[in-house]
C-alpha cells in the first residue's frame, strides 16, 4: 500500500456535500478519506478527480440514507397530517353550509368544478369552520364506505411494499404519496373532462377528500418509521 | 430451501468472497481496493455499502464499529464479517454454478452466423 500523504486533504466541497447528506462522522466518509490519502501519495490531482467521482457515484445511496432528507420528509409527512383536520373541518362545513359566505366569488361554481384547493385559500370559509364543527351532531359525515375500502386497499398495498426487504425508503415515500393523492388527482381530472352534474360531484368530492383523511395517518406512520430506521442504520 | 440464485446476486457473491479473502474482517476501503486489484472492478463506495447493508438485512454479514483513526478524519471503521448463513448461501451458489458448468466448453473464437 502506498505511503500516506497527510498534507493532502479531500476536496472540501465534495466531502461537504456527502457530509451534508449522511453526516460528518459517517464511516463511508472515513473510507473515502483513507483511500484518498493512499491515492494522493501517488498523484494528488488524480486523487481529487477520483474523490469527486466516488462522491457523485455514491449520491443515490447517500440520498437514500440522508439524515437531512429524512428530516425534510418528516416535515412533509407532518404537513400532510395537518391537512387531515383541515379537510375534516372542510367536509363538516360542506355537510352543513347553506350559502357561501360573502367575499367568496363563484363559490358554488368552483365547488362543482372540483376547485377545492382554491376554496381552501378563502379565509371567509375558514372563518366558518368552527361554527360548522359545532353544528355537527355526529361523525357519520366522516363515514364514506367507498373511500374507506379504497383507503384500506391503499394501506394494504403500502404495507406489503413496506415489509419487502428489497424495498427502498425513497420508493416507499413516493408510493405513499401516490396512494394518498391519486384519487384526488383522478377525481379532479374526471370533473375537469366530464363536467358531471352537481349531484354527482358531491359524493366524488367526499371520496377524494375522505380518502386523504383515512390514508394519511397510517401511511405517515409507516413513512416516518421507515425513514427513522433507514437513517438510524447508518448513523447509529 | 430457497434457490441459491435467488438468495445471492453476482455482486453479493463477489462481496462475500472479498470479505472471506480479507480473513472475514474487512471494511469499506479495503474491500473496494481488493475488488479493484483482483478483478479490476471500480465500485462506488455507496454501491458497496448498499450491498453490504442488504446482505446484513438478509443476515449474511455482521458489522461492528472499530476505532477512529486520524487518516480517516477521526471517523470509525465499520468492519464486516460473513455469517454462517452467508457461508452456506455462498456454498449453495458455488454448487449450483459448478453443476451448471459441467460439460460446457466455451469456444476460444466467436462463431459468426453469417461468416
Amino acid at each position: 500500500m502506498a505511503e500516506l500523504s497527510h498534507n493532502c486533504k479531500p476536496p472540501r466541497l465534495a466531502e461537504g456535500l456527502l457530509a451534508l447528506l449522511i453526516g460528518r462522522s459517517d464511516e463511508m466518509l472515513g473510507d473515502l478519506s483513507e483511500e484518498f490519502l493512499w491515492r494522493a501519495a501517488k498523484d494528488p490531482r488524480a486523487a481529487h478527480y477520483w474523490y469527486w467521482q466516488q462522491v457523485l457515484r455514491s449520491l443515490p445511496y447517500a440520498v437514500e440514507h440522508s439524515i437531512l432528507l429524512a428530516r425534510l420528509s418528516c416535515l412533509v409527512v407532518c404537513a400532510c397530517l395537518i391537512l387531515v383536520p383541515v379537510l375534516i373541518a372542510f367536509v363538516a362545513w360542506l355537510s352543513n353550509f347553506d350559502v357561501f359566505p360573502a367575499g367568496v366569488e363563484q363559490g358554488m361554481q368552483r365547488l362543482v368544478s372540483g376547485q377545492i384547493a382554491g376554496l381552501l385559500t378563502e379565509s371567509a370559509i375558514w372563518g366558518q369552520f368552527p361554527e360548522a364543527l359545532r353544528r355537527t351532531e355526529d361523525l357519520w359525515f366522516l363515514m364514506h364506505p367507498p373511500a374507506l375500502i379504497w383507503s384500506l386497499l391503499s394501506v394494504a398495498a403500502a404495507y406489503l411494499y413496506y415489509r419487502r426487504k428489497a424495498s427502498s425508503t425513497v420508493g416507499f415515500a413516493l408510493m405513499a404519496l401516490m396512494l394518498v393523492f391519486m384519487p384526488y388527482v383522478v377525481g379532479k381530472l374526471y370533473i375537469f373532462w366530464h363536467a358531471p352534474p352537481a349531484k354527482q360531484v358531491g359524493p366524488l368530492l367526499a371520496f377524494m377528500l375522505l380518502h386523504i383523511c383515512y390514508s394519511v395517518p397510517p401511511l405517515a406512520y409507516m413513512a416516518v418509521k421507515r425513514l427513522r430506521h433507514s437513517a438510524r442504520y447508518r448513523h447509529g | 430451501m430457497a434457490e441459491p440464485g435467488k438468495i445471492l446476486g453476482e455482486f453479493e457473491q463477489i462481496t462475500l468472497l472479498a470479505l472471506l479473502q480479507l480473513d472475514n474482517c474487512g471494511y469499506g476501503a479495503v474491500i473496494r481496493q481488493l475488488l479493484h486489484d483482483k478483478i479490476g472492478r471500480d465500485v462506488a463506495i455507496g454501491a458497496l455499502y448498499a450491498t453490504l447493508e442488504r446482505l446484513e438485512k438478509k443476515g449474511m454479514v455482521r458489522s461492528w464499529l472499530g476505532d477512529a483513526t486520524p487518516e480517516r478524519g477521526g471517523r470509525a471503521k465499520r468492519y464486516f464479517e460473513v455469517s454462517a448463513k452467508g457461508k452456506l448461501a455462498l456454498q449453495q451458489c458455488k454448487t449450483a454454478l459448478d453443476t451448471m458448468w459441467q460439460g460446457i466448453v466455451l469456444g476460444t473464437h466467436q462463431e459468426h452466423r453469417y461468416g
